[in-house]
């Protein structure tokens, strides 16, 4: 369609992809460089082979880190898209003062964890918190969220998916947004029910945004951090449950031991890599660009 | 009729979560109005005779908060318009223009975003301090201009204008600039609006780069100045919560803004 | 086309990988200071700091106003760093060698900083300086800054744990106040008398820091004097279960469930704790409590022991001006200006001993019994000198957050906290 392609991509794409290559992509593989070495920051980094790979193979805290991570995106995934698929649809409904509740949903996500972590922890006190009288209120004995190991993820999901849903149903309703409403005049004209039009219109006309919300839920979800941190500070299960990046983080910057943080970043994203790549090829199959 | 009844419902869901979402913020901006012993005694006529300006007044009187709101918004500012013009022009090439290798440039796109920064912060810390770049506007705004999610985002958006539009605009003979600039840009408006929103979210709200990046007041941002209120061993709650609710108050602007600014008008798009 | 592609790719990565694996210079030319510098030209030095902020900037400021007065050829740029992120930066810093001139540190990481070379070894500059004198300091503090005999900076204040208690709950449930020979069983009897109508006796928390502390009340230690560990200890083992009877036995202590996001802190400006252990730095919080409270020495069982808290302020190796830099450190620790706003202001203690430094400090109205933090003093211990503190006391935490929720006995959790250190001080 487009004459002068070559010219097209430099002066389009060259700026970004240069950005990229300096800042990022460097920095990586420096950082899978530093994998294969024994740095304490301090000194210079000393080459030791795989030796940081073979001692990820044989810690039980990676592996209790992954276990956790992974635990976290079943739960959160699936709960946190299709909330805020609905979420989106709500906002995009006609009625007066939508914006207001736009502002609404909108006020957790630009909000940091250090302030909402305080409230939350009240919030899931086991004997007073508003969670546990809810669920007493329907007559079952809620759980010590935060000081049982157990349970904290699943108080960690419901804080994230409380957090994001109005970030994510933003990104769904630019979507919704971009949807020409022709489609949905013409599906009335035949009469088509609202369900039906769900189905047959937004859903795959809404894909590519579906598919963009999916990837980066994943990717950002392999990487939770700041809120185990901040929710887990100050309770016994503050060591007791890791993830991948708390992990990362105590072995680069409180242990000293970058190489071995680095390896585990690399792994950590050999994963991400991988799940994204299947996510990639399969989109042939459900995501529908015009 | 049937619009009515569906209106009630939608309003009756919306207040439902809305409230889920306020609650935090409710108690977040009475700690911040009043004091911190008031989280004890938190009854209504306690709030009221505690309620006071104060821990604003202090946050601007005993911190350079001034500065660093100012620093915080140039940065976001910049690093938010630097995207939408980088993210878009590159979206748009991988949306529409099919190149040898493409594929593998886009995965080293989304590669970019799956290695957690904790392991290459420090690398591009090394490399701002060999450019002599350290506490300097550069530094904090140039790395976020080139977010590989701004650029998916983008992609996504412009692969799902109808061709039809373009190739419209082509036969009237219109150069690429002005297919780009004058159809696609406008087209891709709500694209661009959640882009400026995320993209000034995550500017401002950056922690870790800011804090290697800055060493003085002209360049601190406000996450961190929130984080020097968490004493070492103990929290003044009251004046954090002023605090956060000050860093608060300029992205729900820009979002409030981005959503009627871009949305408005776009619902009547359609093959012309 | 493709190779040409590829091969332009390659190499703007290949460039910026170079950038950061070191084949550039840095840029920097300028004299080095080797520490005689007795000119006068205009010098600026970089300082950084955590526990200026939130609420001693100003003191902060007032200090540097009345150094600069004294040295008017050196000009002092201070950071403030948050406490928690203080030294992820440090550190990153040190990596490329951009620390600032001076800057503090506590105790506990000193030792990693020393060890690795980052630091300037002052011990020369520090004999040569006629102004200087060693014995205004209190017994003991010049070693804390020093590593394998070389002196790298001064201690610049201290803080220390006691326990507060309010006067006003013990007199109502009748008891006698703490005694300064007070043991644990003492504190117990009290404790369980003042448990009542969702008041807890006493607090003090399970975890590493108050950990080394509590079992030298035992008359145990988590580290011999060579530096082996001994966490596994049968005192270490008694003191634990104590730090854990309390709670789950005894139930005068709130558990973690109970406190659920509360700090101890907060609940006893509340009125909900009793009896608690914790720092010097809280008198000033405290001042508007809505009760009478004090301060006691802490109950021990066989050896008085309390915490202190020392932080120092130290020249980095890459400083130019380590001339100015000495002069700084030796304004922030001794200089009696600097000292008296310090107790003004209830920024921590200077570790100078002289009758002006106590006395201001005595003034100050509440509580009344202020002379207990110097008391403390004297049967204080400083954190356990190890390389990888961090980790080890990552270690020791897990073991003991699992022994609070009752995962593991104390004893089991103390020989697994054995075992995995034992593995990284090696």
């Amino acid at each position: 369609m487009y004459k002068s392609k070559k010219k097209i991509i430099i002066a389009f794409l060259l700026p970004s992809l240069l950005g990229l290559l300096v800042f990022k992509v460097g920095a990586m593989l420096y950082s899978l460089y530093i994998s294969f070495t024994d740095w304490n920051l301090f000194g210079s980094p000393q080459l030791i082979g795989l030796a940081n790979y073979i001692e990820i193979l044989h810690d039980e805290r990676f592996y209790l880190a992954l276990k956790n991570t992974l635990f976290f995106i079943v739960g959160y995934l699936p709960l946190v898209l299709i909330l805020s698929l609905g979420l989106a649809i709500l906002l995009n409904s006609k009625i007066k003062k939508v914006t207001f509740f736009r502002g609404l949903f909108f006020l957790p996500v630009i909000t940091s964890w250090v302030a909402v972590s305080m409230i939350w922890k009240g919030m899931l006190n086991p004997e007073f918190g508003i969670v546990n009288t809810i669920i007493r209120f329907f007559g079952g004995t809620g759980p010590a969220w935060l000081q049982n190991p157990s349970y904290v993820m699943p108080a960690i999901i419901i804080t994230t998916v409380w957090k994001d849903i109005g970030f994510l149903a933003i990104i769904f309703l630019g979507g919704l947004q971009g949807i020409s409403s022709s489609y949905y005049e013409a599906a009335q004209i035949d009469c088509a029910g609202k369900w039906q039009q769900f189905k047959s219109i937004t859903l795959p006309l809404l894909s590519p945004t579906t598919f963009y919300a999916l990837i980066i839920t994943i990717i950002s979800s392999f990487q939770v951090f700041d809120q185990i941190w901040v929710m887990t500070s100050g309770e016994p299960t503050a060591d007791l449950v890791p993830v991948m990046v708390t992990e990362i983080y105590k072995n680069s910057f409180q242990y000293q031991q970058m190489g071995y943080a680095t390896a585990l970043s690399w792994v950590l994203f050999i994963i991400i890599i991988l799940v994204t790549i299947f996510q990639n090829v399969m989109q042939k199959k459900w995501v529908h660009y015009e | 009729m049937k619009t009515k009844k569906n209106n009630v419902v939608v309003y009756i869901m919306l207040i439902l979560g809305a409230i889920v979402m306020i609650i935090p913020f409710v108690w977040m901006t009475i700690v911040a109005f009043t004091n911190q012993d008031i989280t004890y005694n938190m009854t209504f006529k306690n709030v009221i005779n505690a309620w006071s300006l104060d821990n604003f007044k202090n946050i601007f009187t005993s911190y350079n908060t001034g500065r660093y709101l100012f620093n915080s918004m140039f940065v976001a500012i910049v690093t938010t318009l630097g995207q939408i013009l980088i993210c878009s022009m590159s979206g748009f090439v991988f949306a529409r223009i099919d190149f040898k290798h493409k594929d593998k440039i886009f995965l080293l796109y989304l590669a970019t975003m799956m290695i957690p920064i904790q392991a290459t912060i420090i690398p591009q810390y090394i490399l701002m301090n060999k450019m002599n770049l350290i506490n300097t506007f550069t530094a904090l705004v140039l790395p976020g201009m080139f977010s590989a999610f701004g650029t998916f985002l983008m992609r996504q958006h412009f692969a799902n204008i109808p061709k039809a539009l373009e190739e419209a605009a082509c036969l009237d003979g219109a150069g690429f600039i002005r297919v780009f600039f004058q159809v696609m840009l406008p087209l891709a408006k709500p694209g661009i609006s959640v882009l400026a929103v995320t993209g000034f979210m995550a500017a401002w709200n950056d922690f870790l780069w800011p804090l290697l990046v800055s060493s003085d007041d002209t360049h601190t941002t406000l996450p961190l100045f929130l984080s020097q209120l968490q004493g070492r061993w103990y929290v003044n709650w009251s004046e954090l919560m002023a605090a956060t609710l000050i860093s608060v108050i300029p992205i729900l602007i820009v979002y409030l803004f981005a959503q009627r600014y871009f949305i408005e008008g776009i619902q009547n798009t359609g093959i012309k | 086309m493709k190779r040409k592609l590829a091969a332009t790719l390659l190499g703007i990565t290949l460039v910026a990988t170079t950038m950061l694996t070191g084949c550039g210079k840095t840029n920097e030319s300028g004299k080095v200071d080797d520490g005689k510098n007795t000119s006068n030209e205009e010098v600026t030095i970089k300082y950084a700091t955590y526990s200026a902020g939130p609420d001693h900037i100003k003191d902060l400021e007032a200090m540097i106003d009345e150094f600069e007065k004294q040295n008017e050829n050196i000009n002092v740029e201070y950071e403030v760093i948050g406490f928690n992120d203080y030294f992820t930066k440090l550190q990153t810093q040190a990596t490329s060698k951009t620390l600032p001139d001076v800057f503090e540190i506590n105790y506990e990481n000193f030792v990693t900083y020393a060890n690795n070379g980052v630091l300037k070894d002052v011990t020369e500059i520090a004999k040569s300086d006629e102004t200087f004198d060693e014995s205004v300091l209190t017994k003991g503090a010049i070693d804390h800054f020093k590593y394998q005999d070389k002196l790298y900076g001064l201690t610049e204040k201290f803080s220390n744990v006691v326990m507060y208690y309010n006067k006003d709950l013990f007199d109502a449930a009748g008891l006698e106040y703490p005694k300064p020979d007070w043991t644990w069983k003492d504190e117990l009897k009290a404790a369980q008398a003042l448990t009542k109508d969702g008041v807890y006796g006493t607090y003090s928390p399970v975890q590493y820091n108050e950990l080394y502390k509590t079992v030298a009340q035992n008359g145990g230690s988590l580290f011999d004097a060579e530096g082996k560990p001994t966490i596994n200890s049968k005192e270490n083992i008694e003191a634990v279960q104590w730090m854990i009877d309390k709670m789950n036995k005894y139930n005068v202590q709130p558990t973690p469930e109970q406190m659920s996001g509360k700090s101890p802190e907060d609940m006893f400006k509340n009125g909900e704790i009793a009896m608690l252990r914790t720092g010097s730095w809280m008198l000033g919080v405290f001042a508007d409590a809505p009760f009478n409270w004090d301060i006691a020495l802490e109950p021990a069982n066989t050896d008085k022991v309390h915490h202190v808290f020392v932080d120092g302020i130290v020249a980095s190796a890459n400083t130019k001006h380590a001339d100015a830099a000495w002069k700084f450190i030796k304004f922030m620790s001794v200089d009696p200006t600097a000292t008296k706003l310090r107790v003004e202001s209830g920024w921590d203690l200077p570790v100078v001993d002289n009758e002006e430094v106590r006395e201001s400090f005595l003034n100050i109205e509440k509580p009344e019994s202020r002379e207990v933090i110097f008391e403390a003093l004297e049967t204080g211990i400083v954190p356990p000198t190890v390389l990888n503190y961090s980790r080890v006391q990552d270690k020791i935490n897990e073991e003991l957050s699992k022994a609070v929720i009752g995962q593991v006995t104390v004893e089991e959790g103390l020989n697994e906290a054995q075992a995995k250190v034992e593995k990284i001080v090696k």
